[in-house]
């Protein structure tokens, strides 16, 4: 035997023409959010991606081991960006021609 | 490393240094002292077969055939008489030889000069404005009687040649009796020690050379006696005299050895307040030492 089974009217809510009415204003309202917060999220991300942040090179300063001249007691120190990713090719400052003499060497007299 | 090289020219005591870590820094410092011994050979007047010897010899004769390098040499102590309007002056030699210095300074004894020389400089005096210096036929003249004496300035003149030279191989200082120069590529000036004149033992000043030179006139050094009196080489062409200036000794600060030997020469020449007007006009510095020891400078002289 088959049972025909009717279906159910609710859940005792009073089923009438103006309680769909309500339904579908809660989801038209709820699809309304969910599509605003899409595009402002979606506005956002464009944002993003046409304004970058600015890069802050990273700038360290790395110090050569000191080179010295005999008697000299004058430190070359280089300094390289590594921001810059380049290999590690050091500028050294100009050398000395040849040490500071702390002494005279020779003297000027009448001859 | 640097590397020193001493030897004797000109009478005198020659250093010259070198920075330099070639293995052949020996051979260009010997350079220098073959190139001293060359223009001794050239320019002194104590050797009778120099250039310098010759051209005295000739005196009165005409235009006598020179060397390059008398030439130059002599053409620069022209060019010093007539910026100084003769108070630097080549032509004393005879006014030398009248005072006792008529042969190498370690010759000189107490007895002065050789009657002979005392007639001569009474006769001919000094004339820088009579000798005739040809460039184009190279060739100088001198009037019969005016001997040039090339001493001091050869020196420097050699000075200058020789810091050239070795500049070439690093940086480099020449020291020929006190007339100093350094040459090569700009580094750390050599600091150089200015001497007490009264006293050798004490610096009265260091100074820093880089690519200049240094030079030191004084009548302390070179003394000697006749008939009594003391006598020094630095002539006064203006007396035929020795120097009786209010100074003592004179070091001077100057582009090269060259002129920083004349500038010292005439300023103890011309005495201190026209001396240091000398210095200043020409951009030199000038240590002025009086008979007292009193000091005074001119131009830029470091304190």
């Amino acid at each position: 035997m088959t049972e025909q089974v009717r279906p159910r009217s609710g859940s005792g809510l009073p089923s009438s023409g103006g309680g769909m009415a309500w339904k579908s204003g809660v989801l038209s309202a709820s699809l309304g959010v969910v599509l605003l917060g899409w595009g402002l999220l979606a506005r956002d991300s464009v944002a993003d991606n046409t304004i970058p942040a600015p890069l802050q090179p990273q700038i360290i300063v790395v110090r050569v081991p000191v080179q010295r001249w005999p008697g000299s007691g004058q430190a070359v120190v280089a300094s390289q960006s590594l921001a810059q990713r380049q290999p590690a090719a050091i500028t050294m400052a100009p050398l000395p021609q040849k040490p500071v003499f702390q002494q005279p060497i020779t003297r000027t007299r009448g001859s | 490393m640097l590397h020193e090289h001493r030897f004797r020219a000109m009478n005198t005591a020659v250093a010259a240094w070198l920075w330099t870590d070639s293995p052949l820094a020996g051979v260009r410092l010997d350079e220098v002292e073959r190139l001293f011994a060359q223009v001794e050979a050239e320019l002194s007047r104590f050797r009778p077969q120099s250039g310098l010897s010759r051209l005295n010899a000739a005196a009165g004769r005409g235009p006598q055939p020179i060397s390059s390098m008398l030439h130059e040499v002599l053409a620069l102590a022209l060019q010093a008489a007539r910026a100084s309007h003769g108070v630097f002056d080549p032509t004393v030699l005879n006014a030398l030889q009248a005072a006792g210095y008529d042969r190498s300074f370690e010759l000189v004894g107490t007895d002065g000069a050789s009657p002979q020389h005392r007639q001569k400089v009474a006769a001919s005096g000094s004339g820088w404005q009579r000798v005739l210096l040809d460039a184009a036929e190279g060739t100088a003249a001198l009037p019969a009687g005016l001997g040039i004496d090339l001493g001091g300035i050869a020196k420097g003149w050699t000075v200058d040649q020789a810091a050239r030279h070795l500049g070439q191989w690093g940086p480099a200082l020449v020291d020929a009796g006190g007339d100093i120069r350094s040459g090569g590529a700009p580094g750390e000036p050599w600091p150089v020690a200015v001497q007490d004149p009264f006293d050798e033992t004490r610096d009265l000043a260091v100074v820093s050379l880089a690519d200049n030179a240094v030079a030191t006139s004084s009548i302390g050094g070179r003394r000697w006696q006749r008939d009594g009196q003391p006598m020094h080489h630095l002539i006064d062409p203006r007396t035929g005299q020795p120097s009786c200036s209010d100074l003592h000794t004179v070091t001077a600060l100057a582009p090269t050895a060259t002129e920083a030997e004349i500038t010292a020469k005439v300023v103890l020449l011309l005495g201190r307040q026209k001396g240091q007007r000398y210095a200043e006009k020409r951009g030199h510095s000038v240590l002025c030492i009086d008979h007292a020891g009193q000091q005074s400078t001119a131009g830029h002289w470091p304190a």
